[in-house]
Parts: structure tokens; sequence; C-alpha cells
């Protein structure tokens, strides 16, 4: 039987920048084939203002044109509602935000005639929901287009596997983190230097869904390159070095996404291994909101390290931008050789005493 | 004039409400500078600001090296020729460092950005601008002026005469224009209100760009708002310290973007690529169109030197930015352009 494979669409937006792999691999294991939206560009986010609710965060307005762009070529939309951070020892209490949760059902009632949403709620934090729950919604998920039970468990398996691989390929280890910070190794692009220059090292913080944006990200990351900035991701970096960070606080950060950027602040503020950190902030972010206060009250207290952060919504011209982050690095560059002119003096005149 | 071979830089500061030249010496000292507005045509301005440069200097001065800076600054780039193209927090900071070497806070205040930078040991190490809103800058005052029909050259005099300012809400044009006005219904004198509204764009100014920032003395206050001395006295009361306002305050970008200039051309010495004192005899024009090679629909600009092609820029994926490719207004295809994934 010569029967088409079901299309099921996922949202190149939000969480699918953490979770690709493991739902990617899901359903094309299943039998189904996979249609992602294209890369968020200029049409896509005129049609996302237009039609997402106001009070939403950028990111969020950004879902529901990648939506638009699916509707139409797609049997089932993927629109999971994951209202806690992942699985695993520490991640219990966690929750995501609350509009994540909220979005398979604010779709469904403001455009009716959708495709049908896949919509499991996972929530380790409020429901408790573990392992069996998990693969319950699997099996329920992969009823709809495979009748093999193994067939679905393979898929499980491998799904499991590749995020799980995904997530050692993306996080780097204590030692990695230590080599990047004497400049040994890069861990994204390798920097524009002219000769003679030493990279810059600065920490790009943010959620993974505008830090794997270009489009939202403002092509920062490809800016600070090119002009000789050696980044790191808080993405990257490792995971209990972050949780090391969050005992620190005085009460729990609930907000799974938003440990990674206030730990990764805490951490450089406090090991000094770089020139400083940039903040990209999505404009009317509620954990986002919290989180950059107490990035930059905890920056105030150290102000070693400086903290730039950059707000960024849909209006948000490229010029403003431009002139923060040029002044940031001449300022970088020039902070960094006069260093390293008193350094050189310092030791000449060591070897002078001698 | 006679040079005697000495060495001279230009700066060009072209920003939202005044263009500014300044052209120094080899010692970083001040030779001549020129403070116009821009009135929204920057390529105009800049050659009127030649123009008026060259009728000082004359012909003969030969300029070793020029940088431009400003929020037009790619486009000043182009039109003169500059070797150097910089941000203006670091020629403002630059500048400011020339002055006095133990600054520690700038205070600018232009046309319709303000910021503040702090240096600590000769070092920039923290800047901030304002964002989306224009309050608390020269625009600010510019509006409340017109409204009251005073020139703002005076605005800072009468509000010195005042003694018990009234209080405006500082925050936003609109809020203070009804304030304002009630505040005139109840009979309040002129100078209080102009006063009061120094005081406001001070604390705006404060609770906004500086917010968070430590501010430790000396001060530096520069921008073409520096000539107020209403906002003056108004941030020594509110700071609680002295407040020093340079000399040449209103073209401190420009000045450091001739040191900019300076400072490259020593790094890397060159011939300049200054188009000379001619500029303001040559016909610059720019025209823009919408590139549709993809769903990100950049804005390009193309700018040309007495009909020649000079650059073009705006696009995302630097496609334009290749000369020999020539633009074809075509009717755009909007469709085609949504449709697939990848």
């Amino acid at each position: 039987m010569a029967s088409q494979k079901i299309r099921v669409g996922i949202p190149r937006a939000l969480l699918y920048y953490k979770f690709f792999p493991m739902w990617t691999t899901f359903f094309e294991e299943i039998g189904a084939k996979v249609i992602v939206s294209p890369k968020t560009n200029k049409i896509l986010k005129d049609v996302a203002v237009s039609i997402a609710p106001d009070e939403d965060c950028y990111s969020t307005k950004l879902y529901f044109g990648h939506v638009m762009a699916l509707k139409d070529k797609v049997d089932y939309l993927f629109i999971p509602r994951f209202s806690s951070g992942g699985f695993g020892k520490g991640h219990e209490k966690n929750v995501s935000c609350p509009k994540f949760i909220g979005l398979a059902e604010v779709l469904r009632s403001v455009f009716p005639d959708l495709p049908e949403i896949i919509m499991p709620y996972f929530s380790t934090a409020k429901n408790n929901h573990g392992k069996m729950k998990f693969l319950k919604y699997c099996f329920s998920i992969g009823s709809k287009f495979t009748k093999n039970p193994f067939k679905i468990r393979t898929a499980i398996k491998k799904a499991l596997r590749n995020q799980k691989e995904h997530y050692q390929h993306i996080q780097i280890n204590v030692d990695e983190l230590k080599k990047w910070e004497r400049s040994e190794i890069v861990l994204n692009e390798t920097p524009n230097l002219e000769e003679g220059d030493a990279p810059l090292k600065v920490a790009i913080i943010g959620h993974s869904y505008v830090l794997n944006d270009p489009y939202q990200s403002i092509g920062i990351m490809n800016k600070l390159t090119i002009h000789g900035v050696d980044y790191i991701t808080s993405e990257q970096m490792p995971r209990q070095l972050i949780e090391r960070q969050m005992d620190y606080l005085e009460s729990n950060m609930y907000f799974e996404y938003e440990r990674e950027i206030i730990g990764t602040v805490m951490h450089f503020l406090e090991s000094k291994t770089i020139d400083r950190i940039l903040h990209l902030i999505i404009f009317s972010c509620g954990p986002d909101s919290i989180g950059g206060e107490l990035a930059s009250r905890f920056s105030r207290r150290k102000p070693e390290i400086p903290l730039l952060q950059l707000v960024i919504d849909e209006h948000t011209g490229t010029a403003g931008t431009n002139t923060r982050i040029e002044a940031f690095i001449d300022m970088l560059r020039r902070r960094k050789n006069i260093k390293e002119k008193e350094e050189k003096i310092k030791i000449r005149r060591k070897i002078e005493c001698l | 004039m006679n040079f005697n071979g000495k060495q001279y830089y230009l700066g060009v500061d072209v920003g939202s409400i005044s263009t500014n030249l300044a052209v120094i010496n080899e010692e970083k000292e001040v030779v001549e500078s020129v403070y116009i507005r821009t009135e929204g045509k920057p390529i105009k301005s800049i050659q009127r600001g030649m123009a008026i440069l060259r009728d000082k200097l004359g012909f003969d001065l030969q300029i070793t090296g020029a940088g431009a800076t400003g929020s037009a600054r790619k486009l000043t780039g182009m039109i003169i020729g500059a070797d150097i193209v910089k941000n203006e927090i670091t020629a403002h900071a630059l500048a400011s460092l020339e002055e006095r070497d133990d600054i520690q806070t700038v205070i600018e205040i232009g046309g319709q950005d303000s910021k503040i930078i702090i240096i600590r040991n000769g070092v920039a190490i923290d800047f901030a601008m304002n964002t989306v809103c224009a309050a608390g800058t020269g625009s600010f005052l510019d509006t409340q002026a017109r409204r009251l029909k005073i020139p703002i050259e005076d605005f800072g005099e009468i509000a010195l005469e005042s003694h018990t300012p009234v209080s405006i809400a500082g925050r936003c044009t609109v809020f203070a224009e009804s304030d304002m006005i009630h505040k005139q219904q109840l009979g309040h004198p002129l100078e209080d209100i102009l006063n009061g509204l120094c005081e406001s764009m001070v604390r705006n100014y404060l609770n906004n760009v500086a917010k968070g920032k430590e501010i430790l003395p000396p001060i530096m206050f520069q921008g073409g708002v520096a000539a107020n001395v209403g906002i003056r006295e108004a941030f020594k009361k509110y700071l609680e310290q002295d407040v020093f306002v340079p000399e040449h305050y209103d073209v401190m970008g420009a000045i450091g973007a001739a040191i900019l200039a300076l400072e490259e051309m020593e790094k890397r010495p060159r011939n300049s690529t200054f188009y000379g004192w001619n500029i303001p005899d040559m016909t610059f024009k720019t025209s823009g169109f919408e590139c549709d090679g993809c769903p990100n629909i950049c804005e390009i600009v193309e700018i040309r030197k007495n009909g020649e092609l000079l650059a073009r820029w705006g696009s995302k994926c630097g496609k334009w930015d290749d000369l020999s490719i020539v633009h074809e207004e075509k009717p755009r295809q909007m469709e085609k352009l949504i449709v697939g994934s990848d």
C-alpha cells in the first residue's frame, strides 16, 4: 500500500530548540513525516506580531507565526505543554514558563480551523508526572501513527538517546570550560582576530530559543565573532556548576530555564575568567524580569565583570543595538590593551629589581 | 594661514539634531570647530559644515586623517571618505579623557539620545544609553521651549531666575505638557515652570539612563544640552556635586572622532582616504529599495557620489555589498517567499 506518510508539523520556536532531537526522532521513527517551520524571517515575524496576543513575549509571538507557516501543510501540529523543565534529579520542583503550557489551548481557541493539535501535558512539578506518564503519552501519540507497539518502543528509546546525545554535545564539562577560559579551545566560531590581539572573552546568556535563532538574537553572535570575540553561551555551561551556584540563592529559582541564566552570571562573576557578560532579554518575558533584575544586582555587587543587558522585541532596530555592541567591544579592547600594558610594565619592573 | 607642515585631523559627528565638525592638531588641541543643526538632512549638513570649515581654515590645510561618528556615522564616513568610523560612545569617552584625565563620570545629553559613561583609571568600564524614549534629551527641551514660545538659547537663563521650581512630570513630553498647562493655568510664573522642566529632565535622566550607575566625581557634562545653565544647576543640585562643562562641550563627539583618526593613522600609517575640501561641491545622492531575494525583505540603501555608486548597505546576507551587482526594479512576489520548509 503506497499510502502517503502522515505529516506532523513542529514549529521552529521556543522549546523546539531544546528538544528537537527527541521530537523529530520520535515522529520519524513511528513513521510520520516531520515538517519543521522555516527559520524566523521578516514575513513570518510580521504575520506573528499581527495575530499574537499583545501581552505575550516576543518569542511567544513568533511561535504563532511559525504555526501559521505550517498550518496548511500538515495533518497534525505538535505543541507539547511542558510545565516542567525536564527529567531527572533536581528538576522535580522546577517549572517552565506558563506561556508554554497555554500555547496549544490558546492557538486552538483563537484559530479553530487549525489541524489537530497533539498536546500532551507533562508536569513533574505540579502533578508529579513520572516516567510512566511519559511512556503512556508516547504510546497514545504513537498509536495515531502505527498499530505496532514495538515500533513505538524503539522510537521512544531512540528519541531519548538522541536527546541525551544532543545534551552531551552541547553542554561542556568543567575541564573543557577551564580550557576555554585559558583560550586553548574554541567552543563556537573562531574569532576573527587582528595580529597580536588576544580574543575577548564574553559569555552570552539567554534562553536557548533566543541564542539559537539568529533573527531573534539580531545576529549578535556573528557580529561579535567578526570583532574578535570568543564567546560561550549559557546553554553550554556545565550543569553541575550552575546547580552549585543555585545553592547560594536564598530561595529556590524555580524557573527551570532561568537557572541557566542566573547560574552562568553568578559563576562568571565569581570566577572572573571572562571580560564581560552579555544578557539578551526578550521584551516582556516574565521569568527574565526576575532573572534580569537578579543578574544586574549581582553584577553591581561585583563590578569587575560588567554586564550588558540588551532588551529585544519586534521593534528593535539594528541601529541602537549596533552602537551598543560596537561601543561594548571597543571598551573591552581598550581595557584589555591597557591591562596588558600594565602587566608588561610590572614584569619589566620585576626584572629590573632582579 | 601658515600651518608649518603640522599634521591636522578632522572629526565629524552627525547626530539627530546637530552636525559637529572639529579639526585638531598633533597635540590633540582643537584648531577649529563647527556646530550646526542637521535639520533632517545629514548629507546637506555635512557639506554645509565642511564649507564653513573651509572658509575658516582655507583650502591649503592638509588633513592627515579623518574620522566619523554619531548616529549617521556610516553615511558620514562615506561622504567624507573617513579613515575610521566609530561609535559615538567611544568617541565621547576619548574626548573627555583628553580634556581631563582624572574624569570618572561623563554625562552626555544630545538631541535625541543621552548617555552616561563610567570611567575608572582612565578607561571606560561601563556605559548606558537611553532606550526607545527621547524623554530626558535635548528634543524634550526643544519641544517645551517651542510650546512656550521662548528661544532655546534663553531657556536656562530664564530658569535660573526662579527660586521655587514647580514639579512637572518628566517621564514623557505628553505628560509634561499637560502638567505644564495645568501649572500655567494655576498662575505659576514662566521662570518657575522652566526651572521645573530642567529639574524634571535631570530627574528623568538620573532615574532612567543613569539608573544603578555609580556616579563619582569629577563629573563632566557635555553635549548640546550642556549649554543650558538651568540644566547644569539642576544636575549640581541633584548630584550634590560640582559638574564640570568642558570648553568644547558641544563638539566633543567630533573631537573624539578626530582623536580616533589620529590614533588610527599612528597605528597604521597610510595616505588618508579623505576626499578633500571640495566635498561641498560634490553631489551625493541616496536611494533605497527592498530586496526580494528572501523572506527577510531587507531595506537596502545605495549612495552615489557624482553619479557613481559608492556603497550599499542594509542587507542581512551581505549580497548587495558587492557593488558589481546591478539592482533592477521588479514587482515583488510575496507568496513565493513564505512557502517551503527547511
